[in-house]
């Protein structure tokens, strides 16, 4: 070795290799700081700055995920944590909202927890164990004997920290963003309905919050145009660019979401209940086990523990927070209208994704599954998933009408649509509008092919906008700002009622949404009847609560008479007969009778 | 660059490009349709019903009632008509087809035609008229003749001989003289008798309506199985021909009647008979893989020649995967479902389980386990078609699937030489293998979950095999309580016949006081209509009541009893 070289390795050992190191451990704290500090320090200190200048802090950066706080900010027992009302004939006060959400087990805290469990787990492994990165996985798994080794083996998935999860199962806003676990853990609390709290949190603490009445609250609103491939990902995919959500989705905004608005508030709940966008519930979910997604926005609130004063009309108090006014006694017809109305914009938007994504296959990245067409959780779950029986009511009684089988299906073929859109159509009887709704229908029926798997996917993409846009014309404020009267009411059930003598039902799902329909509307016009509005038809009540209870046994997924736990497992309406229901229906229909002859040609 | 050395790269460039082209313009969708094209069975078209001569001719020397009689050194058993008539319900093909006059009767078929009329739109319809279905449940009619009615005219309408034994026009007298014996095979099915000594074209035939075939239109839509259509899953070629019951004799039992015996063992060299006892064995391995391959054809020729309308045809999957009802902490979920796309409508799975069976069987160079034939991998493709997609996209499982078809008709051949090898050794080694693939089976069983189509192929294939083992091994110490297992699988899932052989055709009734009736009376012919209830049933619980653990449990049983030592 001469000199020269050795000088030249003398270099390196004395200066290079400090030099290199160094610039190598400069550049990875550079980036560690580049990843940012966990944000929540960062917005804790922001809203000590915020505090201290008494001037709203201006919307940080886009990224969504820093204007949330976490419901540990509401739960504070000088804000909403407070104590609850010590009798049960005391309305909830803001005072105690968190309080009550918490421990009246709203449903929405669970969303969380569980995704903990063995199942979620388990629903996730299957639903990813057919990628191929996952096939040692596969393997392993397969060669595991039996269950105690399943579940160790089970462990090392976490659905809590999968966004495809949470999107849904907390506030996280859209699969790409990135909240602190610790928020997560909420589950669907505060800020997912009253939107992030970071651009209004000092301010509506203020006497000038009150002042701005309306202005300070945003309206929720659905998306009919399907986003262009590519940016939104749905379950199985992955995101290829960040998607940001739209700002009058109160996102970072210094309006509080409007959840008093019963128009906003369906909006905001099917964006999960039915899905949309980044937030998907498709049948490779399904299959992996999770429950099918059926809302109906009248029995969800009705089931809905209540961390508000349910007494007190809403929608006056979005336009007055001082407002005392009475909670409207139609409010569970005009619920009734509104969710019909919202799921079904929901479900036409998200068809009109799906169709869209399934056309460019380009859009999934190698490795991930391509999303399903046709996509089978939008049609009839209990025209395929039944047991076969050689005495079907299906054979029996619905395959031999000739008019049953409506567009041309076959028997054996699937229909579409069940759910979401089997009440819809009655809803021109709210407008007036009845030829709006049904052409958009029919078309999307007849395009949806064989009628279910079209040539050309992109062809439903309009119909299904369209579906989605007449949906929200029919939710639009002039149909639903008023309340209603008892008359009105009747004349709608009496409206219904013909509308079903002339179409039966043909299975499960639209039996059931017929059923919630019937009930939404008489306990509506009941409340009235309550309230003393005069005029109203007199209907043999009893009669029709034994009917409406009668029905509803007929609609059961399990069977009352097997052992207790038997009966929870079932998950389908095995003991569905149609011949029965029909007969059950037939009964309301006419005990609901003096409507209909004392409804024809008054106006609504 | 010179200009030389320029041309001389354009040269060679284009040599190559050219040579590339030529090479890659064989693909192998090509080949692979070529392949499906050479099928077992020539189709309809090619098989003109001219060539078919009607059960009488059949009747006048296999109805005798007496059996072989005098002629004790016949090589049939000459009451085969007898024993298919009384017995068989493939004498009731083309009568469940013809619907009561009465509109509102509830046979099957009349309920049936009350749903297809509304869905074909044609108030005429019947299914007795119908292409699609007579395709299976007839036979081709001969030429009438002079028109009278007799004892044949209406039996023959349904399945008869000619529908597995071939169309008789061109061998009906060739086939009685003796120099027929010696004939070799290939002249026989050139002829037009069908080998259906051979297993591959047993199963086959068997398939062609068993599974189906679109080739021969025989086709079973799912718009039929809405309608009432029993449903066709699961084929297993040796529990089936007992079912029918046998109306011949084991080579075993051939071997031994007096007169052949002398001539026997060259008789069986010149044909590849098995020569040893265990014949079951070599049906069910050679039919497992027949059924895979039958299967996969089934697809590739669907999606061949399906318009894009009637595509998919929802009948091609598997029916269970979606028709069953739903329940919280269900047996797919439990199950898993392997390397598929939970949701998406996967294959069936029956016809693969005894095929798998089957490739274990083939022999490889040792140390070359990677490389031997395997069934996922051979599946790969096809499954990554329905897992793409849900139903496959049309084209990409059309040539997935005939190339998986051409790849098992070679492991088909390469097992069938094997199998004489080892089957014919002597009982010892023949005992050894036998053995060997009912540990195989076992393993199989529980080594997965298996849904009831596959566990009840699994089933039959045991009863088969197991028979085998015990005439290679008789007076086993353990037999009994093989026996008692056996029995709870019979009973775990209903599989409504006993393993013995031919019971049923042990003794034909003296026929020669008989009335001679138009339609032959049923003695153990229950209507699969009328079998149904019970076969849904067992299927519903099987899932619902998790017994796929009771048979897993099984069959770890059984192979523990095979590996223990047999004591005295």
């Amino acid at each position: 070795m001469t000199t020269k070289h050795r000088h030249l390795l003398v270099n390196i050992a004395t200066f290079g290799f400090p030099l290199v190191s160094s610039a190598l451990a400069v550049g990875w704290l550079l980036l560690r700081v580049a990843e940012g500090a966990p944000p929540r320090f960062a917005a804790v200190q922001l809203a000590q700055k915020a505090v201290a200048s008494e001037t709203p802090v201006a919307n940080p950066k886009p990224e969504i995920a820093a204007n949330f706080v976490g419901a540990g900010s509401c739960a504070s027992n000088a804000c909403h944590g407070g104590p609850p009302p010590q009798r049960a004939d005391i309305a909830p006060t803001w005072r105690n909202a968190y309080t009550l959400w918490f421990a009246q087990k709203d449903p929405h805290r669970q969303a969380y927890t569980v995704l903990q469990t063995e199942r979620s787990r388990q629903m996730l492994w299957l639903l990813d164990a057919a990628l191929p990165a996952n096939a040692a996985k596969l393997a392993e798994y397969q060669k595991l004997p039996a269950d105690p080794e399943r579940k160790r083996f089970l462990q090392q998935f976490e659905p809590q920290k999968d966004a495809r999860c949470l999107v849904c199962h907390s506030s996280l806003p859209s699969v790409s963003a990135k909240l602190p676990q610790e928020i997560l853990a909420d589950g669907v609390s505060c800020e997912a309905c009253h939107g992030p709290a970071r651009g209004w949190l000092e301010q509506h603490t203020l006497e000038s919050w009150a002042n701005k009445k309306a202005a300070r609250l945003q309206s929720f609103e659905l998306e009919c145009a399907a986003h262009p491939a590519g940016t939104t990902s749905g379950i199985g995919n992955e995101l290829p660019a960040p998607q940001v959500e739209k700002t009058t989705n109160a996102a970072g905004a210094e309006q509080m979401g409007n959840t008093k608005d019963l128009v906003s508030r369906a909006n905001l709940c099917v964006r999960c209940h039915v899905g949309g966008g980044d937030r998907e519930v498709n049948h490779d979910l399904i299959a992996a086990g999770h429950p099918r997604l059926f809302f109906e926005y009248n029995a969800f609130m009705a089931n809905l523990p209540r961390h508000w004063n349910d007494s007190l009309d809403r929608a006056a108090l979005a336009a007055d927070p001082r407002s005392m006014a009475p909670r409207p006694t139609d409010e569970g017809a005009r619920l009734w209208v509104i969710g019909q109305a919202a799921a079904g914009q929901a479900a036409a938007a998200q068809l009109a994704q799906r169709v869209n994504r399934a056309a460019k296959p380009s859009a999934v990245s190698p490795g991930r599954l391509r999303p399903a067409w046709p996509e089978f959780s939008e049609y009839d779950c209990y025209a395929c998933h039944h047991d076969l029986k050689s005495d079907s009511w299906r054979r029996a009684e619905l395959y031999p009408d000739p008019h049953a089988l409506a567009g041309g299906r076959k028997p054996g073929e699937l229909p579409w649509g069940s759910w979401y859109f089997s009440a819809v159509q009655e809803l021109p009887i709210v407008t007036g509008n009845k030829t709006q709704l049904t052409d958009a229908r029919k078309t999307l029926a007849e395009l949806l092919g064989n009628p279910w798997l079209p040539s050309d996917p992109v062809k439903v993409q309009q119909p299904a906008e369209r579906l989605c846009a007449e949906l929200a014309a029919i939710a639009a404020p002039a149909n639903l700002s008023q309340p209603w009267s008892g008359k009105r009411i009747e004349t709608l059930l009496a409206e219904l009622s013909k509308l079903h003598a002339a179409r039966p039902i043909t299975g499960w799902d639209d039996a059931a949404q017929y059923y919630l329909a019937v009930l939404a509307l008489t306990d509506a016009r009941n409340a009235c009847a309550a309230r003393g509005e005069s005029g109203l038809v007199k209907l043999d009540e009893a009669a029709f609560r034994a009917q409406l209870i009668a029905v509803r046994e007929l609609l059961r997924f399990d069977d009352p008479a097997a052992p207790p736990d038997q009966r929870r497992l079932a998950q389908s309406p095995r003991h569905f007969q149609l011949g029965p229901t029909r007969t059950a229906f037939a009964k309301l229909v006419e005990l609901l009778q003096p409507l209909t002859a004392a409804g024809s040609g008054a106006a609504p | 660059m010179s200009k030389q050395s320029f041309a001389m790269l354009i040269g060679w460039g284009l040599w190559l490009c050219g040579g590339a082209a030529a090479v890659l313009s064989q693909t192998p969708a090509e080949d692979a349709r070529k392949a499906v094209q050479k099928r077992a069975i020539p189709a309809s078209a090619e098989r003109p019903v001219a060539d078919f001569i009607g059960l009488r001719k059949c009747y006048l020397c296999h109805g005798s009632s007496t059996g072989r009689g005098e002629l004790a050194d016949c090589l049939v058993l000459r009451n085969e008509y007898i024993r298919w008539r009384d017995a068989d319900r493939h004498t009731q093909a083309y009568a469940v087809l013809v619907a009561d006059s009465d509109v509102k009767s509830e046979k099957l078929v009349n309920r049936m035609e009350r749903i297809l009329r509304i869905s074909k739109n044609d108030p005429q319809w019947t299914a007795a008229n119908a292409a699609e279905c007579l395709s299976c449940h007839s036979t081709p009619q001969p030429p009438s003749g002079d028109g009278s009615e007799n004892q044949f005219t209406q039996l023959q309408k349904n399945v008869t001989c000619e529908a597995c034994h071939g169309p008789g026009k061109n061998w009906e007298t060739a086939h009685s003289d003796p120099s027929w014996r010696v004939k070799p095979i290939a002249d026989k099915t050139a002829a037009g008798m069908r080998n259906l000594r051979d297993p591959v074209v047993k199963t086959t035939v068997c398939l062609s309506c068993h599974l189906g075939n679109v080739s021969e239109g025989k086709v079973v839509t799912h718009d039929m199985y809405a309608a009432g259509h029993p449903p066709l899953t699961g084929f297993e070629v040796t529990a089936f021909a007992r079912r029918m019951p046998w109306h011949w004799e084991s080579l075993a039992e051939k071997s031994r009647v007096p007169g052949l015996a002398a001539a026997w063992p060259k008789f069986a060299e010149q044909y590849d008979l098995p020569r040893g006892p265990a014949e079951a064995t070599r049906e069910v391995l050679l039919g497992g893989l027949v059924e895979l391959k039958e299967y996969l054809e089934l697809l590739a020729e669907y999606a061949a020649d399906a318009p894009a309308t009637a595509w998919p045809e929802l009948a091609m999957y598997d029916c269970f995967a979606c028709h069953h009802d739903l329940q919280a902490a269900g047996g797919r979920q439990r199950r898993g479902y392997g390397g598929e796309v939970p949701g998406r409508p996967p294959l069936r799975y029956w016809p693969r389980v005894l095929a798998e069976l089957a490739i274990l069987q083939l022999s490889h160079p040792a140390g070359q386990e990677t490389t031997a034939p395997n069934l996922t991998k051979l599946l790969e493709t096809v499954s990554q078609t329905v897992n793409d997609r849900p139903f496959a996209d049309q084209a990409k499982l059309k040539e997935a699937a005939a190339l998986a078809a051409e790849k098992i008709d070679k492991l088909i051949v390469q097992l069938n030489r094997e199998l004489s090898d080892k089957l014919n050794a002597p009982h010892e080694q023949a005992a050894e293998f036998v053995r060997k693939i009912l540990g195989d089976m076992a393993k199989l069983a529980a080594n997965n979950y298996h849904d009831y189509d596959s566990a009840r192929q699994l089933a039959w294939a045991w009863f088969a095999v197991a028979d085998d083992l015990r005439a290679l091994q008789p007076n086993d110490a353990r037999e009994r309580e093989f026996a008692q297992r056996k029995s709870q699988l019979n009973a775990l899932l209903q599989l409504s016949f006993q393993a013995e052989k031919g019971a049923a055709a042990a003794a034909p009734p003296d026929q020669s006081t008989a009335p001679q009736l138009s339609v032959p009376p049923p003695t153990n012919k229950t209507t699969v209509a009328a079998g149904l209830p019970l076969q849904l049933q067992v299927r519903n619980d099987y899932d619902a009541q998790h017994r796929y653990l009771e048979v897993k449990r099984l069959f770890v049983e059984l192979g523990a009893l095979l590996e223990r030592k047999e004591s005295r």
